[in-house]
C-alpha cells in the first residue's frame, strides 16, 4: 500500500502507474524503473489504494490522468494479472469493483479518465476484448488494451511511453462496427407509398407540424425532386414538420423541411434511419403551401411564416441554418 | 501555396535499420523473388506531421503520418512491434526518386501546408455530380479504390462542393464520374473507407481518427 511522499506522488502526473507485485525479476526492474509507481498484489489493494488516494485528493482540481496497470497476461485469453488476481470480466468480483470504483467517483476524484491494461496481447483474445468493453461500461471511462507484445522498450521513467500508443486498442473502437451503416448505392427515389406510416397521436414532434390534406400533398411533391434524394452529411434542425397522409386511414408519413425550404427530409427506415434529402424546385410555392397549412389558432405568430425577402435555393448552406426570413428563422 | 501530394501504395518491410527506418517492397516479395535490389529506403520519421510541427522542412516529407496520428500510412511507425505489411502514403518527390508507379486519384491525398489552405487535407474520391441545389450538389461517391473498377457507389450526399473540395482540382461535371478530393470535415461524414492496401488487407473508417487518451 502506498504511503506518505509515495501516496502523494501517485496523486499527480499524466499516468497512475500500478505494478503487479508477483516475483517476476522484470516486473521488479519495470517498479525500479517507473517513478512513481507502486506494486500491488490484487485487486482488493487497487481498490484501497484508488480509494485512499481520492479520499486524500479532498476535491482539489487534477489534471486528466490515465490508471497503468502494468503486469503479465494470461496465455489462454490475454487477460492481465494483478497479482493473485485476473482481471476478467466473467467474474463479477472484478466488474463489481471497477463499477464501484466508477460509481463512487473515485477514479474521477483522481482524474482518472482511462484504464490502460498494459500486458502482452490483452486486446488480442475475445475474452480479452469483452474484459475491456466491460469494464469501460462499468467504469465510465475509457479502457485500453495492447495489440501486441509489451517489453521493457514501452516505458521509461514516466511510465508507457506516449509514442508506442499505436499498440493500444480502446473499448470504443472495439465496439465500433466492422462496417459504417450502409448507405443505398445510388441516389435515393421518392416513393410515398413505400415510407413508414405513424399514427400522429404521441408521435413526437419536431419543429411546427403542418397536416397536408390529399390535395395539399400532392401539390407538396410535386415540388419535391423525387429522383434526386441523398444524405445531408450534417444534421439539420428542421423548420417545420409535414404530416402527409397515408394510404391507411388515420396515418401520416412524417417528413421535414429543412434549410429554408430548400429540402424536404423524408425516413425510408423510420426514425430511426437516416433521412433523406429530397431538393424542392421552388421553395417559395412549398413556403406558400406551408402558409396555407398553418392553423393560426395553434401556431403562434412567426413561427415558419411567410418570407420576408425570400431567398433563391442558390443561398442554401451546407452548414447548419437556412437563409434569412421564413423557415430559416427555425434552423439551428 | 506548399502542398505535397501522397500516394498510397501497399508495403512489405524487407529490412529495419531503426526505429522509422526501414526498406520495403512496394509488391508482395514472394512475387519478386525476394529481389532485395527493389528495396526502397524510407524514414518513417519524415512525415507532413513532423513538417506541419516545423521538425522538418516539407522538401524532406517522405511519407504521410500514421494512422494512430491520423495519417493514412499503417505500417511501423515504430520498431520494433510496428505493422510490416501495409500502406505506405509516400510523398510525391519520393514517388519519383524512387521510381515508383503514380496511383490514381482514388490512392491520393493532398495535404497543404501554408497560404489559404493551411493544414487542410483533401482525400481523393472517384465522385459524380447528380443534381445541383443552391450550393450543395448531390455526390455520388465510391468508397476509396473501387470507383473505377465497377463497384456500385458507396451512396449520395448533399455536399458544398465549394466549402469541401480541394478548390485548386478541376471541377467535376454533372454526370460525369471523375475525382473529387474532399476535405477532412467532409469526409467525416461519409461512411466510406480507406483503400484496401495491400488488396487483401481490410480498410479502415475515413479519416483515420486519432484515439483519445492512448
Amino acid at each position: 500500500m502506498a504511503r506518505g511522499k509515495q501516496a502523494h506522488d501517485l496523486r499527480v502526473g499524466p499516468r497512475l502507474s500500478v505494478i503487479s507485485r508477483e516475483p517476476d525479476r522484470g516486473l521488479a526492474r519495470m517498479a525500479h524503473t517507473i517513478v512513481p509507481s507502486v506494486r500491488l498484489g490484487g485487486l482488493d489493494e487497487l481498490v484501497a489504494l484508488l480509494t485512499e488516494l481520492g479520499a486524500r485528493a479532498h476535491g482539489a482540481a487534477i489534471a486528466d490522468r490515465t490508471l497503468d496497470l502494468f503486469g503479465h497476461a494470461t496465455v489462454d485469453g490475454g487477460l492481465l494479472r494483478l497479482g493473485r488476481d485476473v482481471i476478467d470480466a466473467a467474474d463479477p468480483a472484478v466488474v463489481a469493483a471497477f463499477g464501484a470504483l466508477g460509481r463512487r467517483g473515485t477514479l474521477r476524484q483522481l482524474g482518472i479518465r482511462a484504464i490502460r491494461l498494459l500486458a502482452c496481447g490483452t486486446a488480442v483474445h475475445a475474452r480479452g476484448q469483452a474484459t475491456i468493453c466491460a469494464l469501460a461500461e462499468h467504469a465510465g471511462v475509457e479502457v485500453f488494451g495492447t495489440r501486441d507484445l509489451l517489453y521493457d522498450t514501452h516505458y521509461d521513467a514516466h511510465g508507457f511511453c506516449e509514442r508506442w500508443r499505436f499498440l493500444l486498442i480502446s473499448a470504443s473502437e472495439l465496439r465500433r462496427p466492422a462496417a459504417a451503416p450502409a448507405a443505398p448505392s445510388g441516389p435515393h427515389r421518392l416513393t410515398l407509398a413505400a415510407l413508414p406510416a405513424v399514427i400522429l397521436a404521441g408521435h413526437p414532434e419536431r419543429g411546427p407540424r403542418r397536416i397536408a390534406t390529399p390535395d395539399t400533398a400532392d401539390r407538396i411533391l410535386a415540388l419535391v425532386r423525387g429522383e434526386a434524394g441523398g444524405v445531408l452529411p450534417e444534421p439539420v434542425a428542421p423548420c417545420c414538420e409535414l404530416a402527409l397522409p397515408a394510404a391507411q386511414a388515420g396515418a401520416y408519413h412524417v417528413a421535414h423541411v429543412v434549410l429554408g425550404g430548400a429540402f424536404v427530409q423524408f425516413y425510408p427506415a423510420g426514425d430511426a434511419g437516416p433521412a433523406v434529402a429530397y431538393p424542392v424546385a421552388e421553395p417559395a410555392a412549398l413556403q406558400q403551401i406551408l402558409d396555407e397549412l398553418t392553423d393560426p389558432e395553434r401556431d403562434p405568430p412567426g413561427r415558419c411564416d411567410p418570407p420576408d425577402a425570400p431567398s433563391p435555393p442558390s443561398e442554401a448552406p451546407l452548414t447548419r441554418g437556412g437563409p434569412a426570413g421564413s423557415c430559416a428563422r427555425h434552423c439551428t | 501555396m506548399t502542398r505535397v501530394t501522397f500516394y498510397g501504395l501497399p508495403a512489405w518491410i524487407g529490412a529495419i535499420h531503426g526505429p522509422t527506418v526501414c526498406e520495403w517492397w512496394d509488391r508482395d516479395p514472394a512475387e519478386l523473388g525476394w529481389d532485395r535490389s527493389r528495396l526502397r529506403k524510407v524514414d518513417l520519421a519524415r512525415t507532413s506531421a513532423a513538417a506541419l510541427a516545423g521538425r522538418i522542412p516539407v522538401s524532406e516529407v517522405e511519407v504521410d503520418h500514421h494512422m494512430s496520428e491520423g495519417g493514412r500510412t499503417t505500417i511501423g511507425p515504430l520498431w520494433p512491434g510496428g505493422a510490416e505489411i501495409g500502406a505506405c502514403w509516400v510523398s510525391e518527390r519520393y514517388l519519383q526518386r524512387a521510381e515508383l508507379p503514380v496511383r490514381s486519384h482514388e490512392f491520393q491525398l493532398i495535404q497543404y501546408f501554408d497560404g489559404e489552405q493551411k493544414n487542410r487535407r483533401f482525400y481523393g474520391f472517384h465522385a459524380s455530380v447528380l443534381a445541383v441545389q443552391g450550393r450543395l450538389s448531390l455526390v455520388q461517391v465510391w468508397h476509396p479504390g473501387t470507383g473505377t473498377e465497377g463497384a456500385p457507389p458507396a451512396g449520395s450526399w448533399w455536399i458544398d462542393l465549394n466549402a469541401h473540395a480541394d478548390p485548386s482540382a478541376p471541377r467535376l461535371s454533372p454526370n460525369r464520374p471523375g475525382p473529387v478530393y474532399l476535405d477532412t470535415g467532409a469526409v467525416r461524414e461519409l461512411p466510406t473507407f480507406d483503400p484496401k492496401i495491400p488488396p487483401f488487407r481490410g480498410g479502415f473508417g475515413l479519416p483515420a481518427q486519432i484515439a483519445a487518451w492512448a
